[in-house]
């Protein structure tokens, strides 16, 4: 019986030993593995579809052009009301007259 | 637009007045012609007798050429005295918007009447330079509430 248990005991020692061996890691070969990089799944990107000569351009609200007879209306209208301004001005000179404000589309 | 009584003869009498009349060629003009442009030479001096004349500024508006009506020009008064003032070169486009008759004075011959006529001279030339000064003035209004206006814009950004 003491034959088999000191047999027991020195197998197993023998085994420790051995995966120590086989498997353990040295304190440097630890720290070599802690600093190596973690591999994780990869990160599937999810892009919007390429949009060519679009992409980081700003976009600018498209203003409808007011037509040149309207245009010309409204500096025909304002050169009337600032020449009559000018008019009430050279035939009585006062700082209102002068700066009086202009109820000009054109220039509001 | 003005209506600022400009007439040539103001001040001269009626023999004076029918002297220099007599200078004028007469010219009929059919609705719609242009009669001299803005920056042309300028040897004459016109006085409308019937129908009307625009005076008008040239402006680009986009890639047209339009017309900016400055001054009417009705029957008694004078316009185009860039022909008695240097440097002769007209400052707005004139055209006349309806059929009208007009009368044109050649520099040539008003300064070889007025040189026999001083006193004549001097009063149509004094009627050329209140023309002249009330343009000066309008403008000059102009141009200070323009600029007041700017500088407004400006102080407030």
């Amino acid at each position: 019986m003491f034959m088999f248990l000191t047999l027991l005991f020195v197998g197993l020692a023998v085994a420790a030993v051995a995966c120590i061996m086989a498997f353990g890691l040295t304190p440097q070969e630890r720290e070599a593995a802690e600093a190596q990089p973690v591999l994780r799944p990869e990160q599937k990107l999810v892009l919007d579809a390429p949009q060519f000569f679009v992409a980081g351009t700003t976009e600018v609200p498209m203003r409808p052009q007011v037509p040149v007879e309207v245009l010309l209306s409204q500096i025909q209208r304002h050169v009337q009301l600032e020449q009559a301004a000018a008019e009430s001005f050279v035939s009585g000179p006062s700082q209102e007259s002068l700066r009086s404000r202009t109820t000009s589309p054109f220039v509001n | 637009m003005t209506t600022a009584s400009n007439s040539l003869l103001e001040g001269l009498t009626d023999e004076e007045s029918s002297l220099v009349l007599a200078l004028g060629e007469p010219l009929f003009l059919p609705a719609g012609i242009v009669l001299f442009q803005m920056g042309a030479d300028a040897d004459r001096i016109f006085l409308v007798r019937n129908g009307r004349i625009d005076l008008s500024l040239p402006m680009r508006i986009r890639d047209r050429e339009e017309d900016i009506l400055l001054e009417e020009k009705r029957p008694g008064e004078i316009f185009g005295w860039s022909g008695l003032v240097p440097p002769h070169r007209f400052t707005l486009k004139a055209t006349a918007p309806v059929a009208s008759e007009i009368l044109s004075f050649r520099r040539a011959s008003l300064l070889d009447h007025f040189a026999t006529r001083p006193s004549v001279g001097l009063t149509v030339t004094r009627n050329v330079a209140a023309a002249v000064g009330h343009r000066l003035q309008v403008f000059q209004t102009l141009w200070l509430r323009e600029m007041q206006r700017a500088v407004e814009h400006r102080a407030a950004s």
